[in-house]
């Protein structure tokens, strides 16, 4: 019985899992990706404003006729997260510095000068493609040099940034899904506990005492009478007892025996159920009945309880 | 003996001499604080710690903050300083710059230059009593937003969220922005409002 009832337990606990699974993803999902274009919004601005404040300070420089430190601004920006930085003042490229990775990439024609824009490249650096920035070179405009500057931003720091974002969001879903299966599991075992254990008012009093011929077995008070004398059973043949008299006339398997009353061990076979049946034959019969005759073995098949025949009527 | 201890005599004598010569060439290339010229090269060094600044505001990583802000820190303190970084030495990295901001090839710290100022000032005698004390308390002023500036980015570099250093290195722009206070708009403790005090002094100590 309460392996069958673990059996149909299994279904619903696989269903409600995957419906928690489900539940879960589907939250995370919209999450990690409304995270992760927060971030790279985020990063979007923050390099514009980066490659603006260059600009500005760039075009002070030219206004000076100070190119070099223009390209040494430029190479100290490559010790960060900058890829290449190009300087164009009056269609002339005043300073192209470039990572040694970058050296190669070609970045395209001429870019608009009054254009602020931001693009993901389609180069590769460290495995992510870097940002490309372009602003004017005299971002907030009243200056004397036209021309634009061109920053590739390494990505590859909020890339790392998302992904751990989203195996952060997929773990704590996992863990908050198996929380709750774990739950579930423990709240159905409380109340499997709390069912044996209620009190008798608390269920069928009809489904408590089984009368079957003579034979009366009170399966709350843990005892068993043949024609109103005691028959004194042990926990394992009482169990035995109750659970062929809860079905009198169909034949149980040993499996099935096995099954319901031996449930806390995985070695009890069919020699276990051979010997208790020899033993509550003999307890039958020392309580004055036909233990063979109430106890019937169905070779091939298995055991069925047939009804005891009260002696008095038979006249024996 | 005698020529032994002559010779001694001699040595020292020459080493002392040499000394002094060496003395006066370094005060020689030195620019004297109280003068046009080396106050115009702190305006300039105080203007780059700014940009780095903005640098570091806007800058997209982590990495970038920390890059500009030791940057920062290293113009503030100077070479000799405590937390100066050498491997981003703004000598190093900016030679254009350097040559005219430092050309005797030692960082000057600002913090430390900001102190010297005050006692430079105490002794220009071309400036009159009243407008002295004033200047003393405008470099007061200036080297407390300077000490400020150093704090924030400080903590800007221990910080550990990006976010937090953000909010540190406002702090420090801040400052050296009241620090810097352009001549056109000065403010109580920045360089345009000494500038605008002490202009004849300074002119006349640079022609001596």
């Amino acid at each position: 019985m309460n392996r069958d009832r673990e059996r149909r337990r299994w279904p619903l606990v696989l269903g409600v899992a995957v419906a928690v699974l489900a539940l879960t993803g589907a939250a995370a999902a919209p999450l990690a990706l409304s995270y992760r274009a927060a971030i790279e919004e985020s990063f979007r601005e923050r390099s514009l404003a980066y490659v603006i404040s260059f600009a500005d300070s760039a075009s002070r420089w030219l206004c000076d006729d100070d190119a070099e430190t223009v390209a040494s601004a430029g190479r100290f920006l490559l010790v960060g997260s900058a890829v290449y930085v190009v300087v164009t003042a009056e269609r002339a490229t005043v300073v192209d510095e470039r990572v040694d990775a970058a050296i190669g990439w070609n970045l395209g024609g001429p870019v608009e000068e009054d254009r602020f824009a931001t693009e993901i490249s389609q180069e590769r650096y460290r495995g992510a493609r870097p940002l490309d920035v372009r602003v004017p070179l005299d971002p907030y405009g009243g200056g004397d040099v036209r021309g634009t500057v061109r920053v590739g931003i390494d990505r590859t720091s909020i890339v790392t940034r998302i992904r751990v974002m989203t195996v952060t969001v997929v773990g704590a879903g996992i863990a908050l899904d198996v929380l709750v299966v774990a739950v579930l599991i423990f709240a159905l075992g409380r109340f499997d506990l709390r069912r044996a254990d209620a009190p008798m008012s608390d269920r069928d009093a009809s489904t408590d005492t089984l009368a079957i011929g003579t034979l009366r077995i009170d399966r709350a008070g843990k005892r068993a009478t043949l024609d109103e004398r005691e028959v004194r059973l042990t926990p394992k043949q009482f169990a035995l007892l109750a659970f062929l008299a809860a079905d009198p006339g169909r034949v149980f398997s040993d499996r099935e025996l096995v099954a319901a009353v031996w449930t806390a061990s995985t070695y009890a076979d069919a020699r276990d159920v051979k010997q208790c049946v020899y033993l509550l034959r003999r307890r039958l019969s020392e309580a004055g009945g036909e233990g063979g005759a109430i106890v019937v073995n169905v070779p091939g098949f298995g055991y069925r309880l047939d009804p005891p025949v009260d002696r008095r009527l038979t006249g024996d | 003996m005698r020529t032994v201890g002559a010779t001694i005599c001699y040595v020292c004598l020459a080493t002392l001499l040499a000394a002094t010569a060496v003395g006066e060439t370094a005060a020689e290339t030195e620019v004297p604080l109280a003068s046009e010229r080396g106050f115009r090269q702190m305006t300039e060094r105080l203007r780059i710690a700014l940009v780095f600044a903005s640098y570091a505001t806007y800058a997209p990583t982590r990495a970038d903050q920390l890059l500009h802000t030791q940057q920062v820190i290293n113009l503030l303190v100077g070479e000799r300083g405590d937390g100066y970084d050498a491997g981003v030495s703004p000598g190093a990295l900016f030679p254009s710059l350097a040559a005219v901001l430092w050309p005797d090839g030692v960082i000057p710290g600002l913090i430390p230059d900001a102190r010297r100022l005050k006692h430079a000032l105490a002794l220009l005698d071309r400036l009159d009593p009243s407008r002295r004390d004033q200047a003393g308390r405008v470099v007061s002023t200036l080297t407390r937003y300077l000490d400020l500036a150093l704090d924030a980015m400080h903590v800007a570099g221990r910080a550990r969220r990006y976010d937090d250093a953000y909010e540190q290195i406002l702090r420090g722009y801040a400052f050296l922005l009241a620090a810097y206070g352009p001549a056109a708009e000065p403010t109580p403790g920045g360089l345009g409002a000494l500038r605008q005090l002490l202009g004849g002094a300074l002119e006349a100590s640079d022609r001596r």
